[in-house]
């Protein structure tokens, strides 16, 4: 910023700037200017410039008070909701930095206390507990711990009366046919307990299996040619030069996108992508690469991928 | 999103399938409620079944035909190609497999999941699947409120039949 404009600019302005500054380069979502605006007011008016001077937070003090103020307020407050609303959870075991089992429950209720919105509003989920699972992760072990979480202590009894429904994923520490899975237990303990597979992981088991039986080559295709430009940014370069003049610089120059096996979606999105640019591609190998990359998008290669992807 | 309305999404995406892989005459179905509990029926697993299932599948001519039909920009394509046997057969496996994978993973068979579309009132079962579903929730109704429930469930259906018998045929209608 020149300096005649730093003077020239009223006081106002002067801050916006600076918080603009302040969002930029934090990589802080410009939807947070609104929010930012009206607390950083809270903070002048609520607090003595002495006091403001003095003040000082670090990342340390944040993960103090979040782990040990915030969160455990926040989750005194939704166990005391599930006392007075009938809820249904949803466990889930994960990992955290790859080596401390944890897992993780929400619960779905009513917040009656929120008067300000519609009934339908109400409903609401929310994460309640992130319980580690230390030296096992049997079915055993896994309804310990949620019994103990929930259904245990002065309010445990309404809880479990208020609990209508569990939903987790195939695991068998979960669901077991044996009976031995965490949920199994829970309903024996609790018969009005409705215990389901959750959707969203059947689903995704089902679309896994399902892909193994999709036309081999073109699924070798379509991760060759993703990996051939996902790994490198000069091969990018060098098909948007053809795109580029191809499309006399008018038109949006797109890039290969990457295809990921474990996030099934992008295996669409993908080869979507390459029958939009087939002519770019076709045009790319012919000048850079080898004889399989060239067979590529030839017939009858390109026919099953045109079909596949119903795209031209 | 309520669970009505993800159970809704999942049914369509059993009914999308399955039309591909089984012969679904929609004129013998009241509404996709009922074609999609015929489904259920052909997915149920056991070798009874097995035979029942494979009795409604496509056959070959009716599966091309029903591709086209529905997706008709691959006519052109596959037209005097010599890939299109190919095409159709790797199309069949791929729908037949995501067919049998939907059934194998999907809480299709679960009632606490597949209760949730009682609440719609639309047929007599919904009567039965509600009460039932009362008596499971001990932690709800005592024998005596479970009593007051379905007395108080008899009385909705009949002011509820009455209502339906206005847009609804005689046996369609709840109560």
């Amino acid at each position: 910023m020149s300096r005649t404009l730093k003077t020239a600019l009223k006081p106002e302005t002067k801050l916006r700037f600076e918080m603009t500054n302040f969002l930029l380069q934090n990589n802080l979502p410009y939807s947070l200017a609104d929010r930012l605006s009206s607390f950083v007011k809270k903070l002048v008016t609520q607090h003595t410039e002495k006091d403001l001077l003095e003040y000082s937070v670090n990342r340390n003090h944040v993960s103090r008070i979040a782990s040990d103020f915030i969160g455990p307020s926040l989750q005194k407050d939704y166990l005391s909701k599930l006392e007075a609303s009938a809820f249904s959870i949803s466990v889930d075991e994960g990992c955290i930095k790859g080596n401390t089992e944890y897992i993780a429950i929400s619960a779905t209720f009513f917040d009656e206390s929120n008067i300000d919105v519609t009934e339908k509003d109400k409903l609401c989920t929310k994460l309640i507990a992130l319980i580690e699972l230390e030296d096992s992760s049997k079915g055993e072990t896994i309804f310990d711990k949620i019994k103990k979480f929930l259904f245990s202590g002065p309010a445990g009894e309404t809880r479990a009366k208020n609990c209508m429904g569990i939903a987790t994923d195939h695991a068998t520490n979960m669901i077991s046919s044996k009976g031995a899975g965490a949920t199994n237990r829970m309903q024996k303990e609790f018969s009005h307990i409705i215990v389901t597979h959750d959707l969203c992981h059947a689903l995704s088991l089902a679309l896994k299996h399902s892909i193994q039986t999709f036309p081999k080559e073109i699924y070798n295709i379509v991760l060759q040619i993703s990996s051939h430009f996902s790994n490198s940014p000069q091969r990018t370069s060098l098909l948007k030069n053809l795109m580029t003049v191809a499309s006399n610089k008018a038109q949006k120059v797109n890039s290969i996108l990457r295809f990921v096996p474990t996030r099934w979606s992008s295996f669409y999105n993908c080869l979507e992508r390459i029958i939009e640019m087939k002519e770019q591609i076709k045009a790319y190998f012919k000048e850079y690469g080898n004889l399989d990359e060239q067979a590529y998008l030839e017939e009858p290669n390109l026919l099953m991928l045109r079909l596949s992807s119903k795209k031209d | 999103m309520s669970i009505l309305a993800v159970l809704q999404e999942v049914k369509e995406c059993v009914l999308v399938f399955s039309n591909y892989v089984f012969e679904l005459d929609e004129n013998k179905f009241k509404d996709s409620e009922e074609c999609f509990d015929f489904v259920r029926i052909l997915l149920l697993e056991g070798p009874e079944n097995k035979k029942f299932s494979d009795n409604n599948k496509r056959k070959e001519t009716s599966f091309r035909n029903y591709l086209l039909l529905r997706h008709p920009e691959f006519q052109k394509e596959l037209d005097g190609d010599s890939k299109s046997k190919s095409f159709f057969g790797a199309s069949w496996s791929f729908l037949e497999t995501v067919v049998t994978e939907l059934s194998r993973w999907l809480p299709l068979s679960e009632s606490g999941v597949m209760i949730a579309d009682a609440f719609w009132l639309k047929d007599k079962s919904s009567l039965l699947k509600l009460q039932k579903a009362a008596s499971h929730f001990t932690n709800i109704f005592d024998p005596h409120s479970l009593t007051r429930f379905n007395h108080e469930l008899e009385k909705l259906s009949v002011n509820f039949g009455m209502m339906q018998s206005l847009f609804y045929s005689p046996q369609d209608k709840i109560g």
